[in-house]
């Protein structure tokens, strides 16, 4: 049972005054999973928070869940699941005390309570952990219990603030394809906040980028990644070369020709793996070149001539 | 939840401030039967004065000595502690608790039994001031501890050493400055302690060498209530610039 | 006259833990700075993070007013007491106006209480603060999110978060009352307090070692109640005193 959120001209005016989101509007449909990406401090926060109920819009904004108007309906009567930040785990409860909360406070019986939580150790693979202490559990453990308590109680709506900020690379990406894979079969509204392009355009079936409080834009992460509607959404997505004027485009539209139109000189060559990244100076571009290469390296200094896919150019006015 | 919370708020915060306000007024009112509308007088702040004026003195002076003492025991003591590791800083921490489980009676009968046959010392100030340093040593000790363990003082000092500074340098130029808020909080609360010391010193002194609270009790004793609270006016006069500055201190380094 | 003494120190204790007026006196002892650690503890949970949380003009100053009275000496608080409660005191004034009878109570238990809890009130309220302030706002709003009312938040994060702070300072109150001798020496009170039994062995009998007897078994106490705070918890006793 999946919600339809929505934010409708919701803006957030902090005490001191600062505004953390001007009059935003965003709609998230049943099922959907949405990534708010930006830099830091654009109001990724903020939105969550308003969509949970702990923060409130200022006057004239409104949040609905399945059309239904809930600005003034507390945190708790909301039905909604968070993973926060740095998880809030309750210190003075074990693993299967975090996780049955909700449901204690919601005053399931005990055996209901304890199928429940079993069934969600198992679908975190936390199996045997239940009895543990929080301070006995590793980083990635004490995320999957954070995601297990928020949705034990069967959300309609799960939000989650950075649910990988405090994890090393590897232990991301792998608890991403899990989470991707979870939220698949669960097919709850998510809404997850990351400053990581790569996890927004993984797990998100939509991505939201914002940009000083507001949204810059949205959409799929193919539309946001090949169509970016300013060169900030362009540059935050992934590298942007500048050809010129305003004309851009990604690394992949950039291959080497002996033909081609662009007369550029290596600067620098990046070994990343599967291949390798090479920039180049170009006279007319703003900036340094960059290009992705599978073949041989080419050595700093060497000239190297470029052409263009036309069809992949973006134009963006500044 | 809220509203309950701020009414039990307002009622413990009016118990613990109509009192200070009562006895301050207490002390300037003509008649106190008759309350503000007999007229205010300084007539017995006066009487006080008369009465009383040197048993304010010796606190005074003996606040001040008490801090010295602290001060030259208490910030080395801590600098060690702060640097010792091991077993021994445990158990010095230990000890510090313990002028709480001692009650300051127990202290004043100890001083008494051990030292009191000695020559003039049981009648001399410095008897009185023996129990005070006793009772106040531990805050202060515990207080400079606190701001240079917050400091993390060993790596700043190994900072400082590896830069080539001398243990006079390293002492004076980063163990004081970064254990200052420390020292200073400890150092208003003795000064603040010491004035206000009456478990102790009510056995300790005698009636040549009454500090103000044992003044105080004399006066609740024996004299009228008006200067009682006249005299109970000067000592809050006396006690609340430090307890104001150390609550200042408090929030500077809560920010 | 060191054997003297040895024999007279037994004396002592053998007096001080069987003659029952002094057993009296230690029970009245324990059961009054208990209770008035309890209570203290209970008024300073709620106003104590009453104060951490909630931000209103004026509160820096109340703050600093509350925690005036740490330093007041025993001896003031039995003078409030007195003003408050006494024979010449406010409340008389205010019931005899309103009833027609002069409420007198300080020099009775429940005065003795009140000073007690005077001068606990400033030290508790001053801990729970601290303590209420280093508590984590996320997880408050974990346990809403996952639809606890106020109360439940109350009872199953900010208790259990301020627990430690909470045994610390109900047992540093409890050792402070167990040694105060000021408020009830001002307050003269018919409730006989071990201190006030301490300090007439002393100069009134002139009962040099049943005053030392009496002394090492109240600091035995209030150490044992210190001990016994540290071990369940309150880690924090020796940093918050
Ligand atoms: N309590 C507050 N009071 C004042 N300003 C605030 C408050 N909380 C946030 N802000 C401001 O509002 C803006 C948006 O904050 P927000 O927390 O939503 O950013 P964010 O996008 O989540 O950033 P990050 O990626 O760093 O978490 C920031 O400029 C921040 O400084
Ligand atoms: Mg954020």
């Amino acid at each position: 049972m999946s919600i339809h959120a929505a934010l409708l001209g919701c803006a957030r005016t902090f005490p001191d005054g600062t505004v953390g989101l001007h009059p935003t509007t965003l709609d998230f449909p049943p099922g959907s999973v949405t990534a708010l990406l930006g830099p830091s401090g654009c109001g990724k926060t903020t939105t969550l928070r308003l969509l949970a109920g702990l923060a409130a819009p200022d006057r004239g904004g409104r949040v609905t869940f399945d059309g239904r108007d809930v600005t003034a309906l507390p945190v708790e009567r909301r039905g909604i699941g968070m993973v926060f930040q740095g998880y809030a785990l309750f210190p003075n409860r074990d693993v299967a005390g975090n996780i049955g909360y909700g449901l204690e406070v919601r005053g399931v019986a005990r055996a209901e309570r304890e199928r429940r939580v079993a069934e969600m150790l198992r679908l975190t693979r936390l199996e045997g952990l239940g009895a543990r202490r929080i301070d006995q559990l590793s980083g990635g453990q004490r995320q999957r219990v954070a995601l297990a308590r928020a949705l034990a109680p069967s959300p309609g709506l799960l939000l989650l603030d950075e649910p990988f900020g405090a994890l090393d690379a590897r232990l991301r990406e792998a608890l991403r394809t899990e989470l991707a894979a979870l939220l698949a079969e669960l097919s709850v509204t998510a809404v997850f906040v990351t400053h990581d392009q790569a996890e927004a355009m993984a797990l998100g079936s939509r991505i939201v980028v914002m940009e000083a409080g507001r949204v810059a834009q949205e959409g799929t992460p193919e539309q946001v990644y090949a169509r970016p509607a300013s060169r900030f959404v362009g540059g935050f997505l992934g590298t942007l070369n500048h050809l010129g004027g305003d004309r851009f485009c990604r690394p992949e539209a950039l291959r080497p020709d002996p033909q081609g139109p662009i007369d550029a000189v290596v600067r620098a060559v990046f070994f990343e793996g599967g291949r390798r990244r090479v920039l180049l100076r170009a006279p007319g571009a703003g900036a340094d070149i960059a290009i992705e290469l599978a073949g041989p390296a080419p050595l700093p200094g060497t000239g190297m001539r470029l052409a263009v896919e036309e069809a992949a150019v973006l134009r963006l006015p500044g | 939840m809220r509203l309950l919370s701020a009414g039990i708020t307002t009622l413990v915060a009016a118990f613990l401030i109509v009192p200070v306000l009562l006895s301050a007024l207490a002390g300037v009112t003509a008649n106190w039967f008759l309350g503000v509308s007999g007229g205010l007088t300084t007539r017995w702040l006066w009487r006080v004065w008369d009465l009383y004026a040197h048993t304010i003195g010796l606190s005074v002076w003996i606040a001040a000595c008490c801090l010295a003492c602290t001060l030259l025991l208490g910030v080395p003591a801590a600098y060690a502690l702060a640097r010792a590791e091991g077993r021994w800083p445990r158990l010095a921490e230990e000890v510090l608790t313990l002028p709480l489980a001692v009650p300051g009676l127990a202290t004043a009968l100890g001083l008494i039994l051990l030292w009191g046959p000695v020559g003039g010392f049981r009648t001399h100030w410095s008897f009185v001031l023996v129990g005070h340093v006793l009772f106040t040593l531990p805050f202060m000790l515990r207080a400079t501890l606190a701001a240079m363990k917050g400091a993390d003082l060993v790596t700043l000092e190994e900072a400082a050493r590896a830069c080539g500074a001398s243990f006079r340098q390293r002492f004076l130029g980063i163990v004081l400055p970064n254990a200052r808020r420390g020292i200073l909080a400890g150092s208003l609360m003795v000064l603040a302690l010491s004035l206000g010391e009456f478990n102790t010193t009510l056995l300790l002194s005698t009636p040549f060498t009454m500090t103000l609270p044992v003044g105080l009790a004399d006066s609740y004793a024996s004299m009228r209530l008006e200067i009682g609270s006249a005299f109970t006016l000067l000592f809050l006069v006396l006690l609340v610039p430090p307890m104001v500055a150390l609550q200042a201190v408090a929030d500077r380094v809560a920010r | 006259m060191a054997a003297g003494w040895e024999g007279q120190g037994a004396a002592g204790y053998v007096a001080a833990l069987t003659e029952p007026r002094y057993l009296a006196a230690l029970r009245d002892t324990v059961l009054l700075s208990a209770g008035v650690a309890f209570v203290s503890v209970a008024l300073a949970a709620v106003v104590g993070s009453f104060l951490a949380r909630r931000r209103f003009p004026g509160r820096r100053v109340l703050v600093a007013l509350l925690t005036l009275p740490l330093a007041f000496p025993g001896v003031v608080v039995g003078f409030m007491v007195i003003l408050l409660a006494g024979r010449q005191g406010v409340i008389g004034g205010l019931t005899e106006a309103l009833v027609g009878e002069r409420v007198v109570f300080a020099y009775s238990l429940a005065g003795l209480c009140l000073g007690y809890l005077y001068f606990s009130l400033p030290r508790c309220i001053a801990t729970v603060m601290a303590a209420a302030e280093g508590l984590d706002p996320a997880l408050e709003e974990a346990a809403r999110t996952l639809g606890a009312g106020p109360w439940r938040v109350a009872r199953d994060v900010i208790l259990p978060g301020l627990a430690p702070a909470l045994v610390a300072s109900g047992a540093i109150v409890f050792a402070t009352c167990m040694g105060a001798l000021g408020t009830a020496f001002t307050l003269a009170a018919d409730i006989r307090v071990l201190p006030m039994v301490i300090y007439t062995e002393f100069t009134v009998a002139t009962n040099f070692s049943v005053a030392a007897a009496l002394s090492v078994l109240l600091g035995l106490v209030t150490w044992a109640a210190l001990a016994l705070a540290r071990m369940f918890g309150g880690g924090s006793v020796a940093a918050q005193a």
